[in-house]
């Protein structure tokens, strides 16, 4: 569904992607994850043909997105800036976005906006930033396009809203399988809703893999130190930490299954996909914590 | 249905587990249709391939078998699969703790057999008994 | 999970619709341009009187002049509007690529031009049944044959559509790049004081050139091809635009 090759995006002042390969495969829900400035805005934007690649391949339904007819047809994107006329209600909007899309399901968009309460006859501008995001889900649903990408589609959300909007989202999929991509600040509530994540780091896709590969690629360790340090250095040390005097807990990126019986002094814990994430991309040794160090010391 | 999200785990070898419990628990027999991956999905709220996944491991065990377009079935010989595969890994985790444990209480070895034994004739009494 | 093929006129036929639909600000601006103008005609031209012995005769002129000035402002106006970012971003929400809109938006025009058209001919209309109304006196109108009637009311479009053709393309360039777009407009205006000031000069010869011609046929061949050329230019500029969203 989605390839590329050394895709770039360079502005005058600066550059927002370099050189990112990847490959999405049709009918899978990956998740975009980057910190903040990471690239996946832009990066999901090029996907939708807003913006111009400056280099490399991308090819969308193997098509250039920029220009296809076929991409923007099939392809909704959705996310808190959408732009909107301002003179149509809801449900005119909702019936514009109908004689758009040919997959629309008006049902499906007549029963989410009873169930999330917006009224019909309401203006976009009238409405709080949470049923705005909530009635722009309720579009990316109805729209049922095979290629159906979010970007960051539950800010302003409150939590009982957004568990209803992953709910929705995996149950349509179901009905209705489609490539979405959904890019999330949340990801510890979106894990297990995804197939496959695409972490953007360094402008770069940094990894994709499947969620339950990116757990397993990280364990956490504790012990006496000298025991820990010497696991760490076997393998990709992320961070490691004196907790106790004597004793330290590490963070390690390993390549392989460890057979913890092997490790008797050493306690191993599993983190969640997002602590995983954040270790990977954290550049910064000692994280947080140093900054009050340093700053103690003067 | 909820997952113990403080678990370790993974989710697909929850997923396995949990449906390895529903087979022991006799909510289906050899030869009945097993839940599909949307199935699961729906079930739990989780990503149809990651339920796929659990699936999958249950497959490569001999628990559960394919039917072409039809989708998976429990095998005759499931329930003793499980419980042989649960026993077996209970076990050895049981036998490398006391092997550790005694290590670290610096009990010979041969003490170790002895306690095993004793603890075995306790058994056999208690059965006698019986 | 099959892709839907989508062909071109069923886009910006959609577009276009979609454009009727919301742009509902331009209509209501239309609206009450032309009651002001229709107003201000009310007030009259010109007059003329000639006093003389025994009888004198005053005259007074009435004509639609004003209004459809005011209407080739308003399309003028709204023809650039339509480049503008929020109007872009609208677009490509739904289904659209640069080309798709490029078509859809000139279509639109050119259904702007011909209500423009036929609202100030209604307008004239209301005119003289007003003044009909209103005056005793002798009134007297240059009458037209039906053939001249439709031929001058076909004009009329024709120089609306050039008029709006100008302003998108202008827009689209001032879009593309503020700077040129604002020179360019600069130029024009020079342009324009000079031509008015001075006859003779090149682009007086252009614009009459263009804009008159005693065929028919051949004047509307002529603005044809201005709004082609237009058209064209509108396109080169808008190709590669991005949509920042």
């Amino acid at each position: 569904m989605i390839e590329c090759k050394k895709l770039s995006k360079k502005y005058r002042s600066h550059s927002a992607l370099s050189n990112l390969n990847c490959t999405i495969q049709e009918n899978t829900i990956t998740g975009v994850i980057g910190r903040n400035g990471a690239g996946k805005t832009t990066f999901m934007k090029l996907i939708a043909g807003y913006l111009k690649k400056t280099s490399g391949e991308l090819h969308v339904m193997e098509e250039n997105p920029f220009t296809s007819l076929k991409v923007s047809a099939n392809s909704i994107f959705i996310d808190d800036q959408m732009s909107l006329p301002t003179s149509l209600n809801l449900k005119e909007l909702l019936n514009s976005f109908a004689r758009f899309y040919p997959n629309w399901n008006e049902p499906l968009a007549n029963e989410l906006m009873t169930y999330f309460q917006l009224p019909q006859k309401a203006y976009m501008q009238n409405l709080s930033k949470g049923m705005r995001s909530t009635f722009q889900a309720i579009i990316g649903f109805a729209a049922r396009c095979p290629l159906t990408i979010y970007d960051e589609p539950t800010t302003g959300m409150d939590a009982a809203v957004r568990k209803d909007f992953y709910r929705a989202l995996l149950k349509d999929y179901l009905a209705f399988p489609r490539t979405i991509l959904l890019s999330s600040h949340h990801l510890e509530e979106i894990e297990n809703l995804l197939e496959n994540v695409l972490i953007i780091h360094d402008q770069k896709a940094f990894m994709h893999l499947s969620v339950s590969e990116l757990k397993e690629s990280v364990v956490a360790v504790k012990g006496e130190k000298a025991a820990v340090n010497e696991f760490a250095s076997m393998h990709n040390k992320l961070s490691i930490n004196e907790s106790f005097p004597g004793m330290a807990m590490a963070v390690v990126q390993v390549n392989n299954y460890i057979r913890r019986e092997n490790f008797p002094h050493l306690t191993f814990s599993n983190l969640t996909a997002n602590e995983a994430f954040i270790y990977l991309t954290d550049s910064r040794e000692g994280g947080i914590d140093r900054v009050f160090e340093r700053s103690e010391l003067d | 249905m909820k997952f113990y999200e403080e678990s370790d785990l993974p989710i697909y070898i929850q997923v396995a587990e949990w449906l390895e419990n529903e087979i022991l628990r006799g909510q289906f027999e050899p030869d009945d249709k097993i839940y599909s991956q949307y199935q699961l999905a729906d079930l739990f709220t989780i990503n149809p391939a990651t339920a796929g996944k659990g699936l999958t491991i249950l497959f490569d065990h001999d628990i559960l078998y394919k039917k072409r377009g039809l989708g998976m079935f429990v095998t005759p010989h499931a329930r003793s699969v499980i419980l042989s595969k649960r026993k077996n890994e209970k076990l050895t985790l049981l036998v490398n703790g006391i092997v550790d444990e005694a290590e670290r209480l610096e009990v010979p070895f041969d003490e170790l057999i002895d306690m095993l034994k004793s603890a075995k004739m306790k058994t056999q009494g208690r059965d006698k008994n019986d | 999970m099959s892709l839907n093929e989508v062909s071109l006129i069923d886009v910006v036929r959609k577009q276009v619709h979609f454009k009727w639909k919301s742009y509902t600000g331009i209509f209501q601006s239309l609206l009450i341009l032309q009651i002001l103008g229709l107003f201000i005609s009310t007030l009259g031209e010109g007059s003329m009187s000639e006093p003389g012995y025994g009888r004198s005769i005053s005259v007074q002129y009435y004509s639609s002049s004003i209004l459809v000035g005011m209407t080739a402002m308003w399309l003028f106006i709204n023809s650039m509007l339509l480049t503008t970012s929020a109007y872009r971003e609208d677009d490509f929400t739904f289904v659209s690529t640069r080309w798709s809109r490029l078509l859809a938006n000139f279509t639109f025009i050119i259904s702007l031009a011909l209500l423009g058209t036929v609202t100030s001919f209604l307008s004239m209309n209301v005119l003289k049944v007003y003044l009909f109304i209103k005056n005793d006196e002798l009134i007297l109108t240059n009458s037209l044959t039906f053939f001249e009637t439709i031929s001058s009311l076909v004009v009329l479009l024709s120089y609306l559509i050039l008029i709006c053709a100008a302003a998108y393309t202008i827009g689209s360039i001032i879009q593309r790049n503020k700077w040129v777009g604002f020179g360019l407009s600069m130029l024009l205006i020079v342009l324009g004081a000079i031509s008015v000031d001075y006859e003779g000069t090149p682009i007086n010869f252009l614009i009459y050139f263009i804009m008159f011609d005693s065929s028919l046929m051949l004047l509307l061949f002529k603005l044809s091809l201005a709004n082609g050329f237009l058209f064209f230019i509108s396109w080169m500029v808008s190709d590669n635009q991005e949509v920042r969203v």
